[in-house]
């Protein structure tokens, strides 16, 4: 795959996220986790001296990983932040009817929390399958790329957060589902929910 | 104020319970805590029935499901039951009758207001118990207010 990012690779994020955890762990547990904060010298210096970045194809090279496995962590990313979210967004609102409720609560209110516009349809077989179509996807609307194979290609990096946060968030309302999302046309996307019947 | 409150999960697990150090017997609030789970249960899945009918239903919609039953004299259990299914119970003692219902519901609401803050922390596994200090302490000063 000709994956080039120039500049900070979205790779290095990962990396420096399960340094930070990894980091924490040794943090006295009792705490709330959180660390002091560096002194303005230690920011100044580091904000002077940026790490050394390397590119993303390099990086996945020497760890071994493939894009599936950068796309899978992207997904559990999106699920965390869902699960979260959704616990402070729900926390004035009234107890949820059924399950087309929740999904309109998440096309409509949540879209507007992160992305500050709503679902433009909704549609479902009423037998546990959704259908989200977005027709100006805000993360697809801020990058330029060469010709339209390499704008799907890229698409795939942008759309598997959201589906986690999807995910996330009706995990937390009790509802186990599969998220899949795809680029249909420029600027547009798809997401489909299929709600797992035990 | 609260004699013990009790945080649990979504599948009911304990993620956090505190008890007055003042009680002699804790452990007949841990089965008080239990047994009012089922009642909590039974409420918030007879308010969705009620709900979809639409008898009474901004009441039942409430996430407030105020006082599970007539107890004993000696303590009243109140209970809310948040989207995610988190319940948080709080046992007040009945014969402090200088307690209003609005002073529970306006506690209860700032408990959930601090465990959505608690949760926030990436660092926290959502549905294992409560680490964080802060929560820990904030849950202290209403036991003892």
């Amino acid at each position: 795959m000709a994956d080039t990012f120039s500049g900070p690779s979205f790779l290095y994020h990962l990396l420096a996220n399960e340094l930070s955890v990894v980091l924490f762990n040794e943090l006295d547990k009792t705490s709330d986790g959180y660390a002091p904060l560096p002194s303005l010298k230690a920011r100044k210096h580091a904000r002077n001296n940026p790490p050394e970045v390397e590119k993303l194809d390099e990086s996945m090279k020497r760890l071994n990983v493939t894009p599936d496995v950068v796309l899978s962590k992207l997904e559990g990313m999106g699920y965390q932040v869902g699960l979260r979210l959704i616990e402070r967004l729900l926390k004035d609102h009234q107890r949820f009817k059924d399950e087309l409720e929740i999904m309109k609560y998440i096309c409509t209110d949540l879209w507007k929390y992160i992305y500050d516009k709503q679902i433009d349809t909704l549609r479902t077989n009423n037998h546990g399958t959704y259908v989200f179509t977005d027709n100006t996807f805000k993360p697809l609307t801020f990058f330029s790329v060469e010709g339209v194979d390499q704008y799907y290609a890229a698409a795939a990096r942008f759309i598997t957060f959201p589906c986690g946060i999807i995910r996330g968030a009706l995990s937390a309302l009790g509802i186990r589902s599969a998220v899949s999302a795809k680029a249909t046309t420029v600027t547009a996307c798809v997401f489909e929910v299929i709600v797992e019947r035990s | 104020m609260a004699l013990c409150i009790g945080v649990m999960g979504s599948d009911n697990q304990p993620l956090l319970i505190k008890i007055s150090p003042s009680i002699q017997n804790p452990i007949d609030y841990h089965y008080m805590l239990y047994s009012a789970l089922d009642i909590v249960e039974e409420k918030s899945q007879i308010s969705q029935k009620t709900a979809g009918l639409n008898i009474s239903g901004a009441e039942h919609r409430d996430l407030y499901l105020g006082l599970l039953y007539p107890s004993s004299d000696e303590v009243k259990i109140y209970a809310y039951c948040t989207n995610t299914k988190v319940k948080m119970i709080l046992i007040v003692d009945a014969t402090n009758t200088a307690l209003k219902e609005t002073d529970i519901r306006n506690t209860v609401k700032r408990l959930h207001l601090a465990y959505s803050n608690m949760i926030m922390n990436p660092f926290y596994e959502v549905g294992s118990p409560i680490g964080a200090k802060s929560f820990h302490n904030f849950v202290e000063s209403i036991i003892a207010q």
